[in-house]
């Protein structure tokens, strides 16, 4: 407590000194906790608790409405239907298990960095487990606990509604699995009335449709006139308003009641399963409203029929029917094993429930002509869809499609968790714990992008690209150890040494002058190699790698390396690269054998998206660095040259980048002409956005205090040294959010590639919906697309905040 | 301890008898301002220097000369028998030679205290890790700070960041140290702890020029004082020659100001 002490010796008026000691005390309630934070964020004056309102009113609105409708109204068919197209494009099935591989040895990657730069929790990981576990047990109990919905046949053989109107069919093949029921009755419950008939919601054909159609017409017509009555009955109207009310009411004609002009459900059905392959009767009723359902188990998969035929003709009715499905038919050109076009086209039949597939031809009637069958888009689902159903139709097959892509990755990634974990339980130095990791999942990393590369376009002799993507991996690789301050020793030198002139041999092909032999290498895989040297270079390059893993994890152990261990070591990789040599011919046959080139015209999708972005991140990082410390460089030539670049390549919008990388190229050489589309949008995204990130890095480096390179000049450090150990890091963290903001604006405008022709998400999901199956499903498409885009946008930024957030960054932010 | 074993043998290319830092009538500019003036100096091993002067008078561009942060233009620097000119070898290996210490400290902030000491010996000398992080440890000890090695700049205080900057000059095993106002950036009750380690070192027979306002370390420390005043050297002289007895008049008036 202070006490006014002006009564003691020497003391001033008006001093307040603390006499008394007081022990430190809790804030008030309004100063902490989540009742201050929403005061302070949400209501802390007049004008922010009505914003807080107001865009809250907004919010809740929308997301009502949008649920609303995602329930209600979307038919997700056309996403659920077409996930294989959206993720892979139209990739050679034959090649997918390269991909799935891939997927895992990413997720693997991930587990490992998680485990050298980040940790991961118990309830994180049991958060993900019960995720993961959900998405098999949910579509489980959806599909047990609720009903697929029926589907409603109008039988009779009247037109509906009108002369033109349609005509219920008498037979329509489906198709059944063993074991599954039908079971038919008449739809009476709809039947009473035209209000009942207007509450029907669920698949119907046309004719059942057309039904529905006469009764809410005859509803709003009945509405109509009950209006204008009631208007007409007020007195207030003039008497020129009374005349247009009173011609209006009289052009409105209710017609009579749709069950009773139809006769709806009145006289007896006559319905028989039918077997399709075989033509025999498996069960037949005549059903009135009175007879119990007629249920019939189907004995094999297949075609059936089923017939329904009235002996009234003025008679319509309505069949609830449960066992049928609408389906879909797609048609699929097959080419030959050779590669030959057009081997034959198949007709696919796909089941829009669960997706059972089925190529045989349909039956065919008495005519000779194949009967139809309830194709999807006349069969939509009609009126109001009811939760249940939503979880039943679209919700439990797309999990049951994502499901095991999810487990598989999360088991990858737990493995490669634990085994970085492992890693630096064994081989790690106590006062550095996670060393060994941290190598591990930098020299992965590299090792991967190769991977995905080499795994994705397939192993050639010729695939120069190959190359280019190997050299990309070492510039990777070599920044991976500068961002940690961790440069390889000698060893490690003398291995990038060696891999990056093998590399560079490979660009001197037998039979071409070194010139155009290095522009061959560089830009063009289809010319043809006959030398081994490629797959020389290919495979040696890998062994260094894994060599030099070996070197790294190995130095980590054996702390203290002498000479001795350094000679051991290059001899071992002097045996390596021998071995390599010898066994490259061999090697790159087996190889090329393995994973033969994919035609890269038909990658698309979140593949081809994906390789777009993990290129255009790994490809314009290097660049970039070299621009910005170019641009910076003292030399004028050299700055002059990428000043340059650096301005053209802002200078111009992408679209164009990507129009001359598609259209100039061939006309600097005609042979260019071949050089694949996906890789040409590649080169334009390294291009651009190598640009953007040089003038983020440069400014991070001008940030850096002089005083930082006077002290590393003082300890002796060379300028090389200085940039790689002193200025480079601390600039490179410095701009992780703007350049994270780069890498996100890159990975969305990889989209634009669609309008040169390429099928990425966008262009493939545009593909789809212009299908006439899936005809005025945009909305529903574009959806599922916003929210695959947006995913990832935030997964990449979540990295970003966490890469700020750990190790020296977080230190470093506590400014001196 | 292993290190002292292993420690190389280090090769002086001066004579027996040379001053360690020799200057002959440099001379620098700034655009049009002349800030060193004919300036010469000797500096013999294991000697004291203190440099003081009022802001402006170019003692702090003196020093930085002396490891070529800053280019002089005319006359001749020669550190441990080298000449300092435009070779970049000759640059590199007195620059090896000679530690120093900073006003801002410029730790670098993205390592940790012991990565900051150990880099330059693991990069410039080649020293195995193993050796760089024993000295480190020795440094850190010696300097009184053997707890902080694995936390980074930003988490220490003052003048516990300057003494990492001194264990880190120290670190490349220099001949000389240069101090360039190292206790300027300080608050009063860090200035001592820096103080104390810099006259441990004196006592240990390194040569040290040091640019500074304490007087009082001048004082006790100093084998010999250095009045810069508008770019020349206006007086020279043991600390109690410098400080009871000045002759020039700047220096009469600059004492007269801070005493």
């Amino acid at each position: 407590m202070a006490t006014l002490s002006d009564q003691r010796p020497g003391g001033l008026r008006g001093t307040f000194v603390n006499e008394v000691e007081s022990p430190p005390r809790q804030p008030p309630i309004l100063l902490v906790g989540p009742l201050a934070w929403i005061k302070n964020n949400l209501f802390n004056t007049i004008g922010d608790a009505l914003l807080t309102i107001v865009v809250g009113i907004i919010v809740v609105v929308s997301v009502i409405g949008l649920i609303g409708w995602t329930i209600a109204q979307a038919n997700w068919y056309a996403v659920t239907f077409n996930l294989r197209l959206i993720m892979l494009g139209r990739y050679e099935p034959e090649a997918e298990w390269r991909v799935t591989i891939l997927v895992i040895l990413s997720a693997f990657v991930i587990g490992l960095a998680l485990a050298a730069w980040a940790r991961v929790r118990q309830w994180q990981f049991l958060t993900s487990a019960v995720v993961i576990a959900l998405l098999f047990i949910l579509p489980a109990v959806i599909t047990t606990a609720i009903a697929l919905p029926p589907w409603y046949g109008a039988a009779g053989s009247i037109n509906i509604g009108a002369a033109d109107g349609p005509m219920p069919i008498s037979e329509v093949t489906f198709l059944g699995r063993t074991g599954e029921t039908v079971s038919i009755q008449l739809a009476t419950r709809y039947a009473e009335s035209d209000e009942a008939l207007t509450e029907l919601h669920s698949f119907a054909d046309p004719a059942a449709a057309a039904v529905l159609n006469l009764a809410v017409n005859r509803l709003s017509a009945q509405a109509q006139v009950a209006d204008l009555t009631a208007r007409l009955e007020s007195i207030s109207l003039t008497d020129g308003q009374r005349a247009r009310l009173e011609t209006e009411l009289g052009r409105i004609t209710v017609p009579e009641p749709a069950v009773e002009t139809l006769r709806l459900n009145q006289e007896a059905v006559e319905v028989a399963i039918i077997n399709g392959a075989t033509g025999e009767t498996i069960g037949s009723a005549t059903l009135d409203s009175s007879t119990s359902p007629l249920e019939v188990t189907l004995p094999a998969d297949g075609w059936y029929i089923l017939s329904k035929t009235k002996e009234e003709n003025d008679a319509v009715s309505i069949l609830e029917v449960r066992g049928i499905y609408p389906i879909l038919e797609r048609t699929i050109t097959r080419g030959g094993s050779d590669g030959s076009p057009a081997a034959g086209s198949i007709s696919q039949y796909v089941r829009m429930t669960d997706g059972y597939l089925l190529e045989a031809d349909r039956p065919a009637g008495e005519d000779g002509r194949e009967l139809p069958f309830a194709v999807v888009t006349q069969n939509q689902y009609r009126g109001n869809g009811t939760f249940p159903d939503y979880l039943r139709l679209y919700v439990a097959p797309f999990l049951n499609q994502i499901n095991v892509f999810f487990l598989v990755t999360f088991i990858a990634t737990t493995i490669g968790y634990l085994a970085g974990r492992l890693l630096d339980s064994r081989f790690s130095p106590a006062d550095r714990p996670r060393v060994t990791s941290t190598r591990t999942a930098s020299w992965s990393m590299g090792i991967l992008f190769i991977a995905i590369f080499i795994g994705v376009w397939g192993f050639s002799q010729g695939g120069v690209l190959q190359i280019l993507a190997f050299a990309f991996a070492l510039a990777w690789l070599m920044i991976a150890f500068f961002a940690g301050g961790q440069l390889p020793r000698p060893a490690g030198w003398i291995g990038f040494a060696l891999a990056a002139g093998v590399a560079l041999l490979g660009l001197l092909r037998p039979g071409l002058n070194p010139i155009q032999g290095l522009i061959a290498s560089l830009v063009l895989p289809s010319v043809p190699a006959d030398s081994p040297v490629l797959g020389q270079v290919i495979v040696a390059g890998l062994l260094l790698l894994v060599t030099a893993l070996v070197v790294v994890i190995g130095r980590s152990q054996a702390r203290g390396t002498s000479p001795r261990t350094y000679i051991t070591l290059l001899i071992i990789g002097g045996i390596m690269i021998g071995v390599a040599m010898l066994a490259a011919q061999p090697l790159a046959e087996v190889l090329a054998a393995a994973l033969p080139l994919t035609d890269t015209r038909r990658w698309g999708g979140v593949l081809l998206t994906m390789l777009l972005t993990v290129v255009g991140i790994i490809g314009s990082l290097p660049l970039g660095i070299l621009l910005a410390l170019g641009r910076r460089s003292k030399a004028p030539v050299i700055s002059t040259i990428c000043t340059l670049y650096i301005e053209i390549a802002r200078g111009v919008p992408f679209i164009t980048v990507l129009f001359m990388a598609q259209l100039l190229i061939p006309l600097i050489d005609p042979s260019l002409a071949d050089f694949p589309g996906p890789f040409r949008a590649m080169i334009a995204t390294v291009i651009f956005t190598a640009a953007y990130n040089a003038e983020v890095i440069r400014g991070g480096l001008q940030a850096i205090p002089p005083g930082q390179e006077e002290a590393a000049k003082a300890v002796g450090l060379s300028g090389l040294q200085t940039t790689l150990f002193i200025t480079l890091p601390q600039a490179l963290r410095l701009v992780i959010p703007p350049m994270m903001g780069n890498f996100v604006g890159m990975f969305k405008d990889t989209s634009l590639v669609a309008i040169v022709g390429l099928l990425d998400v966008l262009g493939m999901a545009q593909n789809v919906i212009a299908q006439t199956e899936f005809l005025g499903l945009r909305r529903e498409m574009f959806l599922f697309v916003v929210i695959f885009y947006f995913v990832i946008c935030y997964i990449m930024a979540v990295v970003s905040r966490r890469i700020e957030e750990s190790g020296a960054g977080a230190a470093m932010s506590r400014k001196i | 301890m292993t290190t002292t074993e292993l420690k190389p043998k280090r090769v002086s290319h001066a004579l027996e008898g040379d001053p360690i830092i020799r200057c002959e009538n440099v001379n620098k500019w700034f655009g049009e301002f002349h800030v060193l003036r004919d300036v010469s100096v000797n500096v013999q091993p294991q000697e004291v220097v203190v440099v003081i002067g009022p802001s402006g008078s170019g003692k702090s561009t003196f020093i930085r000369c002396i490891n070529r942060l800053e280019e002089h233009q005319e006359g001749k620097i020669v550190v441990d028998g080298i000449e300092m000119g435009n070779d970049i070898r000759n640059i590199a290996a007195i620059r090896r030679e000679i530690g120093m210490v900073f006003q801002q400290f410029n730790l670098f902030p993205h390592m940790t205290v012991q990565d900051n000491i150990t880099l330059a010996p693991m990069k410039v000398r080649n020293w195995s890790r193993d050796k760089a992080e024993a000295k480190a440890k020795e440094l850190l000890q010696r300097v009184g700070i053997p707890e902080q090695a694995k936390k980074y700049p930003g988490q220490l205080s003052g003048g516990q960041q300057q003494r990492v900057a001194i264990a880190r000059a120290l670190a490349m095993e220099p001949k000389i140290m240069l101090f360039d106002e190292p206790t300027s950036a300080l608050d009063p009750e860090m200035i001592k702890e820096v103080l104390d380690v810099m006259k441990e070192l004196a006592r240990s027979g390194m040569t040290m020029l040091v640019v500074t306002h304490e007087m009082g370390f001048a004082r006790e420390v100093a084998d010999r004082i250095l009045f810069f005043d508008q770019g020349r050297i206006v007086e020279s002289g043991t600390p109690e020659n410098f400080f009871d007895n000045a002759q020039h008049p700047r220096t009469k008036l600059f004492l007269s100001q801070i005493l």
